[in-house]
Order: C-alpha cells, then sequence, then structure tokens
C-alpha cells in the first residue's frame, strides 16, 4: 500500500512538473559522460510496457525512422521502514534489450539512505553493477540481500548466494544496496523480453544486413540465426556478411560461424580461394577451425596444394589437421602428391611417417613419386618399412 | 646415435682388440663441456624456474620480462684446449602456436652463435644444435641474451668436441648431467635430525617452528629462495582459514607469527607477503636449520622408514643428504610420500566409494587448478605491449576486464596433471594472462592505456596434487557433521570450496579453461583428527599442508593455510611426544594420546 501510494506521489509530481524529455540532451544529467555510446536519434516512439503502468518505453530511430535504441525514465520509490525516497533515472537499452547505460534527468541526484550525494565513483559503480547480466542480485530476494529497514547485508547474505563477502560488496553501493538492487531488477527485468519483441517487428533484410555489419556481436549472433538455417545454410544475398564475420576482429564469432556453416559454402574453387585468404591472415585458433572445416569438404586443386605447401611449416596441430583434410578429399592431383613426397626427406621423422602413410594410402602410380617413396622408405629401420 | 651406443656397438664387432683401444683414447681425447644455467654466475634477469625438476630432472633460466627483454645472464667457462667446439642448447618452444615467443640467443665472448633458440614450434624439451665456435683454450664468456621478456628458457649448455648428439632422453641426460657435472661423488651430509621437514610452505614452516620450540633438532628444506609457499610474495595467496575459533586455543600462534597482515591476493607490492620476515623468524629458532633452494628428489629406507632424504641446490647442483629421525611431508605434491612410497590418491573418488553427496559420480583424476595472478599499476604515459599471436586471442565479446587477477584465473582442471604438466599450466596461464593483457591494452586503450603489467608470477600457486593415505581419512561427513574425534586437533572454518572451470570461460575456451567459478559449502567449525597427519605405511612420515589424508572433497576445506599451518603445528608437538618415547607417529595416536591433547591444550 505505502508502495502504490508512493508511486502515486511520484507520478501526480511527474505530472504536475511536467517532466522534461530524455531526448533533449540538455535536459539530462550525463554523469558518466558516456552518451557517445548511443547514437544520435532523430525522434523516439512511445510503448506502453506491460510490468507496470507507469512506465513508458521509448523507442529512438533515425531520421529513416530505424531503430537505434531504448530508453526508459525511470521513477521509483525505494523505501525503508517509515521513509520512501524517489529515484529519478533513465536507462538505455540496445535494440536486443541488453542494458547499455543510465543517465539522470536535469537537476537530479542519486542519494544513499543517509541523503549523502552518490561521489563519482559511487555512479562509475553503479554503471558496473548495472553493465553486468550475471550478477549475484539475479537470484537474491531483497529479503535474503538487507535487514529490512536499512541498508545493512544480512548476516546470512554469502549463504543465500554461495559467494563470499567480499564478492556480494562487490555487486552493491554501501549504503544504496536497494537503490542497487530496484534498478539492476529494472534494468534486466521484463523489459528486455518486451524490447526484443518490439524488435521483431522492425526486423527485415535491411536490419539484418545492419546487424551483421554492426561489429556489435550481440546483433550479429541476433541475425545469424535468421540467415542461416540448421544445416547451415545461408539465406541468398548473406553471403558477403557471412564471409566478413569469418574474416571480422571477433575471434569467437568468426570460429562459430566458420564451425556453423554448411560445407556448401566452402565447396568450388573460388570459395576455397577465399578461405586460404582468410586462413593465411588469421590467428592461430581460427587456422584450426579452418583446417577442421577443410576436412569435410572435397579440396580444390589449389587448396591441396596450398596445404601441401603449408604443411612443411606448421605445428604439430596444424600438420594433423592438414593430413586429415587431405586424407578425406576424394581425389589429391599428382602435383600434390609429388610435392609431399618431395618433403618426405626434409621432414622431421614424425611428418615424414604421416606423408608416407598418406601417400601408400592414395597408391601412385606416377613413378617419380614411386621412387621418392621408395628412396624414403630405403631411411627407415627394417621394421618400419 | 650417441657416442655410447657407437662405442657399444664398436665392442660387440669382431675388430682387433688394438683397434677397439685406439678407439677409446680417441673417444678420451674428445671434450665434452656441460654447463647448467642455473649456474650461470650472473644471472641477470633471467630466473632459475625448479617447478620441472620431477620431469625433467634439473631446473632451468627463464627470461620472465613480461614482454620486456630482461638482462643477460652471463657466466665464463673455462674451455681446457683449444679448438672448434659445437654448441648444443637445451630449450623448447613453450608457445608453439604455430611460433613461441621465447626467443633468445647465445652470446660466446660477445658474439652470437648463428641460431635463435625458443622458436621452433616444438614444445618438447631438446638440445638444438647452435653450430660450431672455435676458441682458444682459457675462459670464455657466455651469455644468454633474450629477445623478448617472454618466458623464453634454457636448460643447460653443451660445448663438444668429435662427432656427439647430446642424448635428449631423460634418463640418459640424467646420467650425462651427473657424470658431467661430478655429481657422482658422495653428497655433503647435512647431518641427522630428530624431525626432517621437507617443504617450506606455511604448513613446514609451523611445523618446522613447532617442534624446533619443543628441542627437536630441525631441518626444515624448502625449494625456493623463500618461505611462505604459496603465502609468499612469489604466488601472492592470502592467508585464509580461521584461528579465533580453535577447539585449542594454543594452536595458531606460530601461523599468526607468519601472518603479514591480509594483502588481499595477487598483490602488486611484493612487499606485503613479509618474505623476509618469515626468513627471519625461522633463523631465530636456535633447534631449527633452514636449507633454501633445496630441492629433495630422493629418499632412502630401511624397511618402512625413512632414514635419509637428498636434496638438490637449485642454483648450484650441489646435493646434499639429510638423515632422520621423523620426517615430515609438507611439499604440497606430497613428493617426499611419493619417493619413500605412500600410499596417496591423486583426483576425486567417487560418491560409491566416500559416500559424500558432493563427490564425483566416478572416479577421476580432476583435481584444482594452479594460479598465477599477475597485477598491473598506472603509470604517468601511455604504455605499449605487443601483439601476442601466440597466446590465447580475445575480442570484445569476451576477454577479462580487469587490472588485476584473483584467485579465478586457475588453470588445470583435470585436463592437465599437476605435477608432470606444472610447467604447461603455467604456461597456459601466462598464455591467458599475457593474451588478455595484449587484448586491453591495444583494444581498450582509454582504460588501460595508462596502465603497465607490474607482477605475474612464474611460479605456480599449486592447490592440489596428490593426498597421503594416513589412518583416518577425512570425509564430507566429518566436516559437515562436526564428528569430534578423540584425536581431533586442527580447527578448519573455510567452506566446502571446490572449484570448477567457470561456465563462460568453459564456454570459449573448451578445454583450455583458465578461469574458474566456485560454490561455497558453508562449514560449523570442526576439528581434523590427528591421524590425518601421518602416512599409514611409512612408519616415519608426518604430513602438513595440502597433501594430508583427506578425500578431495573434504581437500576442498581443509587446504586453506592457516589451517594448514596449525597443522604443521600440530606435527611438531607430535614430533617431540614420539621422539621422547621414540615411537612412532602412529603410537603417539595408539598409546601417547592423551600427552599430545595436553600439550594442544595448554
Amino acid at each position: 500500500m505505502k508502495y502504490i501510494v508512493a508511486c502515486l506521489l511520484i507520478w501526480c509530481c511527474q505530472v504536475t512538473s511536467g517532466m522534461t524529455p530524455v531526448e533533449d540532451t540538455n535536459a539530462v544529467r550525463d554523469v558518466l559522460d558516456n552518451r557517445a555510446l548511443l547514437p544520435v536519434a532523430a525522434s523516439y516512439k512511445t510503448y506502453r510496457v506491460s510490468d507496470t503502468a507507469t512506465y513508458e518505453l521509448q523507442l529512438a530511430l533515425d531520421q529513416d525512422n530505424r531503430p537505434l535504441y531504448y530508453c526508459r525514465h525511470i521513477f521509483t520509490p525505494v523505501c525503508y521502514t517509515g521513509e520512501c525516497k524517489p529515484v529519478y533515472i533513465n536507462l538505455y537499452w540496445d535494440l536486443l534489450g541488453n542494458y547499455i547505460r543510465y543517465d539522470l534527468p536535469a537537476k537530479e541526484v542519486l542519494t544513499k539512505l543517509d541523503h549523502r550525494e552518490f561521489k563519482q565513483e559511487d555512479y562509475e559503480k553503479l554503471q558496473e553493477i548495472l553493465a553486468r547480466p550475471n550478477s549475484l542480485l539475479a537470484d537474491l530476494a531483497i529479503t535474503d540481500l538487507i535487514v529490512p529497514g536499512t541498508e545493512n547485508l544480512t548476516d546470512s547474505v554469502d549463504a543465500h548466494t554461495g559467494a563470499t563477502l567480499k564478492t556480494i560488496k562487490n555487486e552493491v553501493i554501501s549504503g544504496a544496496v536497494y537503490t542497487c538492487y530496484t534498478l539492476w531488477h529494472m534494468a534486466h527485468g521484463p523489459v528486455t523480453d518486451e524490447i526484443i519483441r518490439i524488435t521483431e517487428t522492425y526486423i527485415n533484410p535491411a536490419l539484418l544486413h545492419r546487424f551483421l555489419r554492426s561489429g556489435n556481436y550481440a546483433y550479429q549472433y541476433k541475425a545469424l540465426e535468421r540467415v542461416m538455417d540448421k544445416s547451415g545454410k545461408i539465406t541468398p544475398g548473406f553471403e558477403d556478411d557471412i564471409r566478413a564475420l569469418i574474416n571480422g576482429k571477433n575471434i569467437f564469432i568468426a570460429r562459430h560461424t566458420l564451425q556453423q556453416v554448411h560445407p556448401g559454402f566452402i565447396t568450388g574453387v573460388k570459395a576455397q580461394e577465399w578461405l586460404w585468404n582468410t586462413y593465411s591472415r588469421s590467428s592461430y585458433p581460427l587456422q584450426l577451425t579452418v583446417l577442421h572445416k577443410l576436412a569435410t569438404v572435397p579440396l580444390s586443386d589449389a587448396m591441396a596444394k596450398h596445404l601441401a605447401t603449408a604443411g612443411a611449416a606448421a605445428n604439430e596441430e596444424q600438420f594433423r589437421l592438414i593430413i586429415a583434410a587431405l586424407q578425406a578429399t576424394p581425389r589429391l592431383p599428382v602435383a600434390v602428391m609429388q610435392q609431399l613426397a618431395g618433403q618426405l626427406k626434409s621432414a622431421d621423422e614424425g611428418k615424414a611417417a604421416a606423408i608416407h602413410n598418406l601417400l601408400l594410402q592414395r597408391q601412385p602410380v606416377n613413378n617419380t613419386i614411386k621412387t621418392m617413396i621408395y628412396e624414403y622408405e630405403q631411411t627407415l629401420p627394417s621394421t618400419e618399412k | 646415435m650417441n657416442m655410447n651406443k657407437r662405442f657399444r656397438q664398436l665392442k660387440s664387432s669382431w675388430l682387433p682388440a688394438m683397434l677397439l683401444c685406439l678407439c677409446t683414447q680417441w673417444l678420451q681425447a674428445q671434450q665434452r663441456i656441460f654447463v647448467e644455467t642455473e649456474s650461470f654466475a650472473q644471472k641477470g634477469g633471467w630466473v632459475i624456474d625448479q617447478q620441472s625438476f620431477p620431469v625433467i630432472g634439473s631446473s632451468y633460466l627463464m627470461a620472465h620480462g613480461m614482454g620486456r627483454p630482461v638482462k643477460d645472464a652471463v657466466t665464463t667457462v673455462n674451455f681446457p684446449e683449444k679448438g672448434t667446439y659445437r654448441v648444443w642448447v637445451r630449450t623448447k618452444d613453450w608457445a608453439p602456436f604455430p611460433k613461441g615467443p621465447g626467443k633468445f640467443r647465445l652470446l660466446v665472448n660477445d658474439a652470437p652463435v648463428k641460431t635463435v633458440f625458443g622458436e621452433s614450434g616444438d614444445d618438447k624439451w631438446k638440445w638444438y644444435d647452435g653450430g660450431e665456435i672455435t676458441l682458444p683454450a682459457g675462459p670464455a664468456k657466455i651469455a644468454l641474451h633474450d629477445l623478448t621478456g617472454f618466458n623464453g628458457r634454457c636448460d643447460a649448455l653443451m660445448f663438444t668436441t668429435g662427432k656427439f648428439t647430446p642424448p635428449d632422453d631423460i634418463a640418459t641426460l640424467g646420467a650425462l648431467r651427473r657424470e658431467l657435472l661430478h655429481l657422482t661423488a658422495a653428497p655433503k651430509e647435512a647431518g641427522h635430525f630428530d624431525l626432517v621437514v621437507v617443504g617450506g610452505g606455511i604448513a613446514g614452516t609451523c611445523a618446522a617452528i613447532s617442534a624446533s620450540r619443543m628441542g627437536l633438532k630441525v631441518a626444515l628444506i624448502q625449494d625456493r629462495p623463500v618461505l611462505g609457499g604459496n603465502n609468499s610474495s612469489e604466488i601472492r595467496v592470502h592467508l585464509k582459514g580461521d584461528i579465533d575459533k580453535n577447539y585449542y586455543p594454543k594452536l595458531g600462534r606460530i601461523v599468526r607469527e607468519m601472518d603479514n597482515g591480509d594483502p588481499g591476493n595477487g598483490n602488486p607490492d611484493a612487499q606485503e607477503y613479509g618474505d623476509a620476515r618469515k626468513i627471519e623468524i625461522v633463523k631465530a629458532e636456535k633447534n631449527l636449520t633452514l636449507f633454501l633452494n633445496t630441492y629433495v628428489f630422493k629418499a632412502e629406507k630401511e624397511k618402512d622408514r625413512i632414514v635419509a632424504v637428498t636434496g638438490r641446490d637449485i642454483a648450484t647442483n650441489q646435493e646434499t643428504r639429510f638423515t632422520g629421525t621423523y620426517f615430515s611431508d609438507c611439499t604440497g605434491d606430497g613428493t617426499l610420500g611419493y619417493l619413500a612410497g605412500a600410499a596417496f590418491r591423486m583426483g576425486r573418488e567417487s560418491k560409491a566409494e566416500t559416500g559424500e553427496s558432493l563427490a564425483a559420480e566416478k572416479p577421476d583424476s580432476f583435481t584444482l587448478g594452479t594460479s598465477n595472478l599477475w597485477a598491473s599499476l598506472p603509470t604517468d604515459s601511455i604504455t605499449t605491449f605487443p601483439a601476442t599471436p601466440w597466446a590465447l586471442q580475445f575480442s570484445d565479446e569476451y576477454h577479462i576486464d580487469a587490472s588485476k587477477a584473483d584467485w579465478e584465473w586457475e588453470t588445470g582442471f583435470g585436463n592437465f596433471n599437476t605435477i608432470t604438466q606444472a610447467e604447461q599450466i603455467r604456461d597456459h596461464n601466462l598464455r591467458a594472462i599475457y593474451g588478455n593483457w595484449s587484448y586491453l591494452k591495444n583494444s581498450k586503450p582509454e582504460k588501460y592505456g595508462k596502465q603497465q603489467l607490474a607482477w605475474v608470477a612464474y611460479i605456480g600457486g599449486k592447490r592440489e596434487s596428490r593426498r597421503i593415505i594416513g589412518d583416518h581419512i577425512l570425509t564430507q561427513m566429518d566436516i559437515q557433521e562436526g564428528k569430534m574425534y578423540p584425536d581431533g586437533a586442527v580447527t578448519a572454518t573455510w567452506t566446502i570450496d571446490l572449484h570448477f572451470p567457470d561456465p563462460v570461460n568453459k564456454k570459449y575456451f573448451e578445454g583450455q579453461e583458465f578461469f574458474a567459478g566456485t560454490k561455497h559449502i558453508r562449514v560449523a567449525p570442526y576439528t581434523i583428527p590427528y591421524r590425518c597427519l601421518y602416512s599409514k605405511n611409512i612408519s616415519n612420515l608426518f604430513m602438513a599442508g595440502r597433501n594430508i589424508s583427506t578425500t578431495h572433497v573434504a581437500f576442498g576445506s581443509t587446504r586453506v593455510m592457516r589451517t594448514c599451518g596449525m597443522m604443521g603445528e600440530v606435527v611438531g608437538f607430535a614430533a617431540y611426544v614420539a621422539n621422547k618415547y621414540h615411537g612412532s607417529p602412529r603410537s603417539v595416536y595408539a598409546d601417547h594420546l592423551p600427552e599430545l591433547m595436553d600439550l594442544l591444550k595448554n
């Protein structure tokens, strides 16, 4: 009841005083000086969110009416025994409901229980707390966290969370535990599902292209779900975006995309020319993914040659995967077999044995290759021939 | 083919005896000069690493410069005669992904030999041919010249004439080392001690002090230049476990002396961990002799008793033998127990075996991991850090956004053996640290531009390895039911704290996890029975520290250092009682328990 009364009071204040719209940047207090995290909006579209009638959710749009981000002007009471205080704050999310940042309406401040204003480090810590989607706060009831009517952590808080007191203290601001708890649950509450639902209504090929090229991995994964089917086949028209993801800076999404993409995507001379270029400029972990993937497709002659050449300087793991890819391909050109046979003399013992084994499986008829195999075998101890 | 093998073949041939004789003389004329790098006169910025001793049989030098090349390590080698020598360098590429960063050169009289070492792409310790050099007879200046500051390493050098390739096989190489370093002579005798404590971590140090204050003549042997183990400035883990809830308040006094305050984990200020103070405390004990830098690699037994151990200096390779009435394994790894044939366990028991609800479904080799903590400090101006393509790779999607480490930086959850793969575990930790730091420095310059690595541990902070089996094996039920056995001695308070790979870290680095999570299972203060502190089958062997007799689950609570220190204190008292009656650790329990408990009470 007390909560409802407080809400009503705050709402009345809002109505009578007229809340300054957040889109007017002069009217917000950018306490963290991080407004640059948001693109410039041309207009806002308002949605009413079902979790409470008090608040509205605004979708920022660019000049072409394309969605940019969401924001919400919060005014919530934080109540202790006998006392409620209003908290005014603006929260911002990306198009998938991931919390981005907060700021305050002009002239507003955040305070602790004893009415002292937040210091700059408290504002920064609040951003860190709100930006943590896997916070301990997620699974806690407020009564698990603090002694009712106070801002003091309960004696049993570590028992409820299984975490140490030090970890818990890191998740809250001393003197403003209730505020942290309330705001975290607003930033990561049902509104996020609502945001996803609204964004879904905007999804079209143009937005998917934008997501894939955004550099924002959350957007990219979301778009991937839409343009790649369960077998890894890509919706026509998105191939360049997929190649860009694999060639991009984010090793994790590059690896994921390459692992999931249909073998057909890397089959054929042209596709494998691109893939070899990718390999050549990739970091080591992605190189291993490329080599794993190559074992699932027929190799072009050029790719087989590239691999045979690369094997000489490869490390143990790369070499093992190169041999596996060469073994898996249905046909090996004579020139490649000859190239491999040429390495029998110079390769170290392990590599030479693997090449020898591969060549024996292929049963080459070319006399030069056969001679090289024979010469290699003469160097082996009698039991290994 | 090595020379010994060649020689054996000659011997077994039908060649005339005279030819054999000539060959032998020719062999004797060959020069084989063996230089252990850890014995270099000046180490420069290189550090001695003994952690792989159980695997490669030696310490080695490492250029641990956190990405900044370290000063040369320099020594003088005396060449007995003028000649052309082939240079051999025993090294490895520690991060062959595909080529590692640990590059260094060997300088002979300030001139580099032709090969750059440490970038072979092969992570096995091997001898590498450094080409030939021609030298006059007499002294020559030999230097290891680091090129990157990224942990290049060198075990030994050889200078040889004639056709000879040094062996890579560890046993053959071990014999060659001994022969050429003249280690075949009898080791130096350190004397006889009532109690020989092997391992100078918190547990071992407390055991040694406790026994010496009871009047026993004690040797404390530690394989590093500092005491304190995980709590030393080399590892920087803070002390945990309470000492103010003890059933026997007398325990914990020595632990308190060791305690240098709580600087947290991985504090960038080495002084906070009080290395010098710990050594001073030990040196002030009149019955206690401290042997630092000594790795115990050999135990001698008579029936079921250990009679002596031998250690090797990690720098000079001087061997020292210690005889004793009682021994205490405080090595953490259970090294002494292992050498002596004590029954031990490593990994997890099954629920069926122990009846513990927290045990694994099936027994396995899973252990808690090893931490290499690190810290950075702010700088006045922007500093750079190189790209690290050989390290783990990160992106904005996943990286650890932190300016220092805490306990979560941990590798080796059963996918590495914490003893035989200690080097790989440390190296994996380094690849995580350097890869993440490179990402932060180069991709988040606004936050990390003016931040510089101040310290990275090169000694691993190991949590778990062998547990030596005693007359009692402490279990989860003992802990949670608070069973008070008649010999309940050390009061423990830490949660059952069994780490596992952090799920998010596992998602991105499956099989290569380096970041841990945990779930603290709270316990009421409980007591660890004395019977967990001695071996069931080596009759004069005590244990204190993480290698006492517990299940894996119970170890999750007993392993913290204040608790381990109190185990050491109890071992000191028990050794006194055993010595008084010329009995065994077991006889203290069987025949003199009231006297031991009285010592703890009063």
